[in-house]
């Protein structure tokens, strides 16, 4: 493209500008979209909960204060669970798990996922192909059915649940950063720089990196939303760990307790809504950042979560064949 | 001869990946704790038993003779025999599948529609609260977790639908005619489908209304407007038709996938689909079953990209590479 | 656009054809359903119809050398005819059998049989079937029929002299013949004699359930079955005790994965009864008009187990007494009773439950929950706590343990929770390992069911009327079959021998009250509480005797619609 502006053909302004600060150009984004900050707000907010958890929860998250399934009362906001510990002390604990497995495995996620889409991105030949093999084949394989199988073989832990997730969830951020990275790879100074004699690892960490790393937060940020989903399928279907805490758990607990049977929604309505408002934030966020840093990418970032497409932009989009033929031309 | 050349690769990609799927299953599997005997339970089974046993089902042989043994069985289309009931896997699965594919359909045709409805009702009214209430609606939907969702409408509904099963089964008794077969299934498949529609719906209004919003921003718009055409006309021939591509594309790749993610809708709803019948052979070690489940899941996603894909080859006329 | 419009119109046909498809061949066999006749008892008895069940147990397997699971035992005994059964007083009364004598020696048994009996596929029923069942498991015992041997232990072989006289003989003077030959299912010969192959080995391996309709003689032949869903049950006409028992034309067995489902169903008017109703559940129910809520003492007894092989190697302090009966004083068995089962179970000390009447031992009672003894216990044994709390053994080991849990047992959870919370204050703990119930069975075992290496579990036991099962699991010869913890105990093993031939009914009742003391006070198992059986039936069926499940045809020979 042009020689002497450093930029890629329908880069958007954010980008352009704050190349080297990765941290501004999320700043600037969350400021300027109203989808953003509020999605910002409720992470922060449940965030600060699970932090103080032993401070504002009322009673003891392994309290037995009252009869099972007790119903909602002045003392008790939310009632009692199926043990008789109250709902809303479970609530305030169980965030502090969710949120754990949530952010760890979304960081394993972007660990596995950032490595071979940056490997596969840069070098890109022989390396390049062997890697999105190996992505396509975790991304064909249905997601929720292997896990069920490896947390069978592996058991229960929480340790064992954080890598099953991050295992499950990489391959998009991995496809996503190959094509981030391809593109990155065609800008003039990292030519430059190459030509000057900078080794390939430095080359990777101070030019790539920071360019590819707003998306890279972007996508992890989307992948919380899943992992957190994810926990509370696992937990759902008794691969959870039994001695912690968590709103899937609290979920678990209800439906084998019978709760439906004695019409005690308190003990299942509050989890669930719990998990959606932090999927919700994250959600929001996560879609604002991805929409602004990479606009092309318009399909698929819900998607994420329920099946995990392929992108098709980087393939097929006729529109982004149009927008970016330097982006297609695979070199 | 562009053409064809794209169709040959992506029949080669897909190949491949079954491939790799059918190795890697294997992997997993065998190289697992617990085997036939497990499976059987055989507390009080002396060891000669056992062993005769595992010589049968050929477990005493190398892991390397396994997979090949393996291999050749598939290629003739055996996936083995259960660990457990001794039928073969293909038997044993056949129901299954039969019960999951009408549920997981109907729950896309659900998605499809709502998703339809409101990515129309956003786009043409984009900006005003009815855009972004609808499409704040769909993206709550969007966040719920399945299960928990699934047990919303069980507590809903408990009384007027029926909350488990495929049928009643007991209908036979009743001498029932064609019709009331198909409302007894239908009630109870209600339910996990729409489960399952609620919490997808929300992609597919994001995308039509995307689409949609391309579209009617296009210079062609602008000429048919200039033109006199009414709005409507507008909107329904040009800009949805457009949206629709994206959907199909959307719908074909997400059926692979959901079969596998109603696994939480038929725990919820003890529906005896393939997701369940995954989930209880894994925890009953029944690794012929859950190897040929797997096996026929990822031919299932493999399948629907591949058709994907070449949906979207021939469905846009753009493409011209 | 038409293409589009086209694979639309594609998309809805394929979802309408599949749903059809879906709902495959189907069944279009209809019973004849029997009106309304007034009884012969004089109440309303309604003849006819199909007594629908809901159950969250399976039948996993219709080959009874296979089968594991209560419900597949039921099944048992309703489709194939038993000699005897459980009476309405838990006395004995003949099922297939009308008479019985026994020879003065106490060796020869001689069972006068009710003629006319048919099987379900016509052919005649005869002593010949019960003789060649009985001695070819005898013959297979060490092998493929070892399942149902310990039903004919120490039968020597049987006879038919003539088509209702069956005569067994044993080796020698058995004390509880009756209640073993109560599970001793009587097969058809005409069916199972061509499929034994070498051995037997085809015994085992015969897949009965490809073949429906089940041949039965009993009270029912079983013409549909699904593992995971419902399986059918049809009136045999050819049912010795018939022809006005079975009432009903039918019963259905639908198995739910999940309690609420199926306690909504039954709520629905979709089930007639179910088979046991969730704890938290029952006073709810217990208060609605439309159903009748059955309660009895039930035989499942929960239990807190220590690993008893002398031979491990890590962790011996557990295999100390003080330590066990420490732990026992920590356990708040109430507290088990009433949160986890709201009520509907009771702390217990033996292994042998209060609805075994008379066979259980009244003198042993559960150990008193008092955390102030079991610390003292545990400080003068020696055993000091560390800077947190936790004590340490003699080598200075910390007491931490992992605690072995059956995911398929309702409550576990919530049961381990309590007993970890007691247990913790006294400077012991415990953390759960949560597994499904096969593999949970193979780690306690492992390796190799050596038994060397787990340490605790929490797991149960569902016993009979008669406690010989139960009290079989504790012998050293079970290491490897029933054994989940490895105790082996040589006294115990005589005892269990002794009673298993003391004729003299006083005599024997001594031997099993000194085994269960000896249990008590080993204490290879804490025994926490004993769950009642709570089934649950609709006001418009009348008849069903719940406790009678597993040990008669009675639940659902004498089931009736009321008009």
């Amino acid at each position: 493209m042009t020689t002497t502006a450093p930029q890629l053909a329908g880069e958007p302004a954010e980008l352009r500008d704050s190349r080297r600060r990765p941290l501004g150009v999320i700043w600037s984004v969350i400021r300027s979209q109203p989808q953003a900050a509020v999605g910002t707000a409720i992470l922060v907010l449940v965030v600060l909960v699970a932090f103080l958890a032993p401070v504002i929860a009322p009673y003891g998250e392994r309290e037995v204060v009252g009869q099972p399934f007790q119903s909602p009362s002045g003392s008790h906001w939310l009632g009692l669970d199926d043990g008789g510990v109250d709902m809303v002390t479970l609530l305030i604990w169980g965030a502090r798990v969710s949120l754990i497995v949530g952010f760890a495995a979304a960081l394993v996620a972007m660990l596995i996922g950032g490595a071979f889409g940056i490997l596969a991105g840069y070098f890109g030949g022989k390396l390049d192909i062997l890697l999105m093999r190996l992505t396509d084949y975790f991304l064909v394989i249905p997601d929720i059915a292997l896990m069920i199988a490896i947390g069978a073989i592996w058991g229960r832990s929480l340790r064992n649940i954080i890598l099953i997730i991050g295992i499950v969830y990489w391959p998009t951020t991995a496809r996503l950063l190959r094509a981030q990275v391809k593109s990155v790879r065609e800008r003039v100074y990292v030519k430059r720089a190459r030509s000057l004699g900078a080794s390939n690892s430095r080359i990777i960490f101070r030019h790539v990196l920071p360019q590819v790393a707003p998306l890279l937060v972007a996508n992890t940020v989307l992948t919380v939303a899943i992992a957190i989903f994810a926990e509370t399928a696992l937990a759902f279907l008794g691969l959870g760990d039994p001695s912690l805490i968590s709103w899937g758990k609290l979920i678990e607990n209800a439906f084998e307790g019978n709760a439906i049977s004695v019409d005690a929604w308190w003990a299942i309505v509050p989890p669930g809504v719990a998990v959606a408002v932090v999927i919700l934030g994250c959600t929001m966020l996560g879609q604002a950042l991805e929409n602004t840093l990479n606009p092309r990418l318009r399909v698929g970032h819900l998607s994420v979560r329920r099946f995990r497409l392929r992108s098709l932009p980087d393939t097929i989009d006729p529109r982004a064949a149009q927008a970016a033929p330097t982006a297609r031309s695979g070199r | 001869m562009r053409g064809a050349d794209y169709v040959i690769k992506r029949t080669v990609f897909a190949l491949m990946t079954v491939f790799v799927a059918v190795t890697l299953n294997f992997i997993i599997f065998r190289a697992a704790p617990g085997d036939a005997t497990t499976a059987l339970r055989c507390r009080n089974c002396p060891i000669e038993f056992k062993e005769a046993l595992r010589k049968e089902l050929g477990l005493d042989k190398t892991k390397v003779q396994q997979y090949g043994i393996y291999l050749k069985e598939l290629a003739h289309g055996d996936l083995g025999r259960s660990f457990a009931s001794r039928q073969p896997v293909t038997d044993e699965l056949a129901a299954p599948i039969k019960n999951t594919i009408p549920m997981v359909l109907l729950g896309e045709v659900i998605a499809v529609f709502l998703g339809i409805l409101t990515g129309v009702v956003a786009a043409w009214r984009r900006g005003t609260l009815l855009d972004s209430g609808s499409l704040g609606v769909a993206l709550v939907f969007y966040s719920l977790p399945t299960q928990w969702l699934g047990l919303m409408l069980v507590i809903l509904f408990a009384g007027t639908l029926p909350i488990s099963g495929i049928g009643d089964p007991f209908i036979a008794f009743t001498d029932p005619t064609w019709w009331e077969t198909l409302k007894d299934r239908l009630t109870h498949m209600i339910l996990p489908s729409a489960t399952l529609g609620i919490v997808l719906y929300g992609s597919y209004a994001l995308i039509v209304r995307s689409a949609m919003l391309e579209t009617l921003g296009e210079d062609y718009i602008l000429t048919a407007r200039a033109k006199g055409l009414r709005n409507w006309t507008i909107v329904w021939r040009h800009a949805f038709r457009n949206a629709l591509l994206p959907v199909t594309t959307l719908m074909a790749i997400s059926l692979g996938y959901v079969v596998a993610g109603a696994i939480l809708v038929e725990a919820v709803f003890s529906y005896p689909g393939i997701g369940l019948e995954t989930y209880d052979a894994v925890f009953a070690k029944d690794y012929p079953i859950v190897q040929g489940s797997f096996l026929l899941l990822t031919l299932s996603v493999v399948l629907a990209n591949y058709i994907a894909d070449l949906l979207y080859f021939k469905l846009d006329p753009r493409i011209t590479t | 656009m038409r293409a589009r419009v086209t694979f639309i119109a594609a998309a809805l046909a394929l979802l309408l054809v599949s749903i059809a498809a879906g709902c495959g061949g189907g069944d279009d066999k209809s019973s004849d359903s029997g009106g309304t006749t007034t009884g012969d008892k004089g109440g309303e008895i309604q003849k006819g119809g199909i007594l629908r069940i809901g159950s969250t147990d399976q039948i996993d397997s219709l080959n009874p050398f296979v089968a594991f699971n209560a419900q597949s035992y039921i099944a048992f005994v309703m489709a194939y005819p038993i000699l005897v059964q459980y009476g309405t007083d838990l006395e004995f009364e003949g099922d297939w059998a009308e008479s019985w004598e026994t020879s003065d020696d106490g060796l020869v048994w001689t069972f006068h049989l009710k003629p006319g009996g048919k099987w379900s596929d016509g052919e005649p029923l005869t002593a010949a079937d019960a003789a060649w069942t009985g001695n070819t498991i005898v013959k297979y015992a060490d092998g493929p029929t070892a399942s149902l041997a310990p039903f004919l232990s120490h039968v020597k072989n049987m006879e038919a002299p003539d088509e209702n006289t069956l005569v067994i003989t044993y080796e020698q003077p058995v004390g509880n013949v009756l209640p073993q030959l109560q599970q001793f299912f009587i097969l058809p010969q005409h069916i199972w004699e061509k499929r034994m192959g070498t051995n037997g080995k085809g015994l085992k391996t015969f897949k009965v359930e490809s073949e429906l309709p089940i041949v039965g003689g009993g009270a029912f032949s079983i013409t549909k079955y699904d593992k995971k869903g419902t399986t059918i049950y049809e009136k045999n006409p050819g049912f010795y005790g018939g022809p006005d028992r079975p009432y009903v034309d039918a019963v259905g067995v639908q198995f739910f994965t999940n309690e609420d489902a199926m306690l909504a169903a039954f709520k629905a008017g979709e089930l007639d009864v179910i088979d046991e109703v969730p704890s938290n559940a029952v006073e709810s129910l217990k208060q609605d008009s439309n159903f009748v809520v059955g309660t009895a003492p039930g035989s499942q007894i929960n239990n807190f187990a220590f690993n008893s092989n002398p031979k491990k190697p890590d962790n011996k302090e557990l295999l100390d007494p003080v330590v066990r009966e420490a732990i026992a004083h920590a356990i708040d068995r109430q507290e088990i009773a009433d949160v986890v089962y709201r009520g509907n179970a009771k702390p217990v000390a033996s292994i042998v439950a209060p609805v075994s009447g008379k066979w259980m031992n009244p003198n042993l009672k559960p150990e008193e929950f008092d955390i102030e003894l079991a610390n003292q216990m545990l400080d003068d044994a020696g055993y000091e706590k560390g800077s947190d709390g936790i004590r340490r053994d003699k080598d200075g080991e910390k007491m931490a343990y992992e605690v072995i849990t059956p995911t398929g047992l309702p409550g576990i959870n919530r049961e381990f929770e309590i007993v970890r919370n007691g247990v913790d204050q006294i400077g012991i703990k415990l953390t759960q390992k949560a597994l499904d119930d096969t593999t949970a069975f193979e780690e306690i075992g492992a390796p190799d069911y050596k038994y060397l290496k787990f340490d605790l579990h929490m797991w149960d036991w569902v016993g009979y009327f008669d406690p010989d099962f139960v009290l079989s699991v504790e012998t050293c010869g079970q290491y490897g079959g029933w054994s989940d913890n490895a105790y082996c105990n040589p006294e115990y093993d005589k005892l269990y021998e002794e009673q298993g031939v003391a004729v003299d009914q006083e005599k024997r009742k001594e031997i099993v009250w000194k085994m269960q003391e000896m249990l008590y006070n080993d204490r290879p198992y804490i025994q926490l509480v004993n769950l009642d059986y709570i089934w649950g039936t609709s006001k418009g069926w009348d008849g069903y005797e719940g406790k009678l499940t597993g040990y008669a045809k009675i639940p659902w020979t004498e089931v009736h619609q009321v008009g």
